[in-house]
């Protein structure tokens, strides 16, 4: 592991297993952490425990919006997009086709995954939000959020909103109206009138 | 990762698309968890997609993937880094415990019994997913 990589995971590491310890004491104790050690928390060894009650939709919502604005850095997720311009290219080029045909990449692209698409809005109702561009991060029935160039997280509702996905030289065009399913669901929907792409 | 096989005669297999996308949606979740600050939430998401999508086009996860998600959380378990597993008990078992939420599951150690999905005269036949 490269060495600014492996500090921050054991700063984290401490600051999971550390019984509540401020954070002017943790910064200090952590400059010399090679010196002194440190006392970990000790787990008590397992008597009956209460089993946890399930976390409701709505609290597993709000921790991924938490976990979302902690880090919003752009250049975080371009593992993803390599990967996903990798599994694209995966479906629309089947059994080793060089071209592809227009009606095949209609389907294509509106049964796959856009997790970690590179979009930009081309035309919605309120005007501050054409012209944002960015990675798909998480997507639900209504909503687009994605992380911008700035860094910043946008949330963009599909409805009365077109979009547009660049992908080498194919250049997509999504109407918002008729998206508004949720991503595990797509799939099995069949589209009955295809807006021409 | 996620393998594919296909029970069906002839090398043409069915649901190719959602395979494909599972497959996509397991490498998003490792790729969630090995972000720098571990992005817990954000690798939980993705394997509830890939959970109810699985169920929605009733497609079963191979045993190997089902077992490296929680029961309880859908987190994705590595060990190591979200899971601790260790071998004890009489008739030795692995105990694979979700740093998460707590819950834990217990698999027999057992040498001479296999999953049926491991066994070689239950698989009819390997698709291999052409890279281009
Ligand atoms: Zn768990």
């Amino acid at each position: 592991m490269e060495e600014p990589k492996g500090l921050s995971f054991v700063e984290q590491f401490v600051k999971e297993k550390v019984p509540d310890l401020s954070e002017k004491k943790l910064e200090k104790q952590l400059v010399n952490l090679y010196q002194k050690p440190i006392l970990l928390l000790c787990e008590k060894s397992g008597k009956v425990k209460k089993k946890k009650q399930k976390k409701s939709l709505r609290q597993c919502k709000a921790d991924l919006k938490r976990a979302l604005t902690q880090n919003s850095n752009y250049a975080e997720y371009e593992p993803l997009r390599k990967m996903w311009s990798e599994y694209i290219r995966e479906v629309l080029y089947v059994g080793g086709k060089k071209q592809v045909d227009m009606k095949m990449a209609q389907e294509v692209f509106l049964k796959a995954d856009l997790h970690g698409a590179v979009i930009s809005v081309v035309l919605s109702n309120c005007k501050h939000l054409e012209k944002t561009k960015g990675t798909i991060i998480t997507e639900s029935k209504n909503m687009f959020q994605i992380v911008t160039l700035k860094n910043t997280i946008r949330n963009i509702p599909k409805k009365n909103s077109v979009f547009e996905i660049i992908f080498e030289n194919l250049r997509v065009t999504i109407f918002g109206d008729q998206f508004c399913i949720k991503p595990s669901q797509r799939l099995t929907k069949k589209f009955k009138n295809y807006i021409p792409v | 990762m996620g393998k594919k096989k296909g029970n069906q005669s002839g090398a043409h297999l069915q649901k190719k698309d959602v395979y494909q996308r599972l497959n996509y949606l397991y490498q998003a979740a490792h790729f969630a968890i090995s972000m720098q600050p571990m992005n817990k939430e954000l690798s939980k998401y993705y394997t509830r997609t890939m959970k109810t999508l699985a169920q929605k086009n009733v497609v079963r996860l191979h045993p190997h993937v089902k077992r490296t998600i929680c029961k309880h959380c859908d987190l994705l378990l590595i060990p190591g880094v979200t899971c601790t597993s260790r071998n004890k008990g009489k008739p030795k078992q692995t105990v694979v415990t979700c740093q998460g939420c707590g819950t834990f599951r217990r698999y027999l150690l057992n040498i001479d019994s296999k999953l049926w999905h491991d066994k070689p005269e239950n698989i009819a036949n390997v698709v291999m997913c052409n890279k281009s």
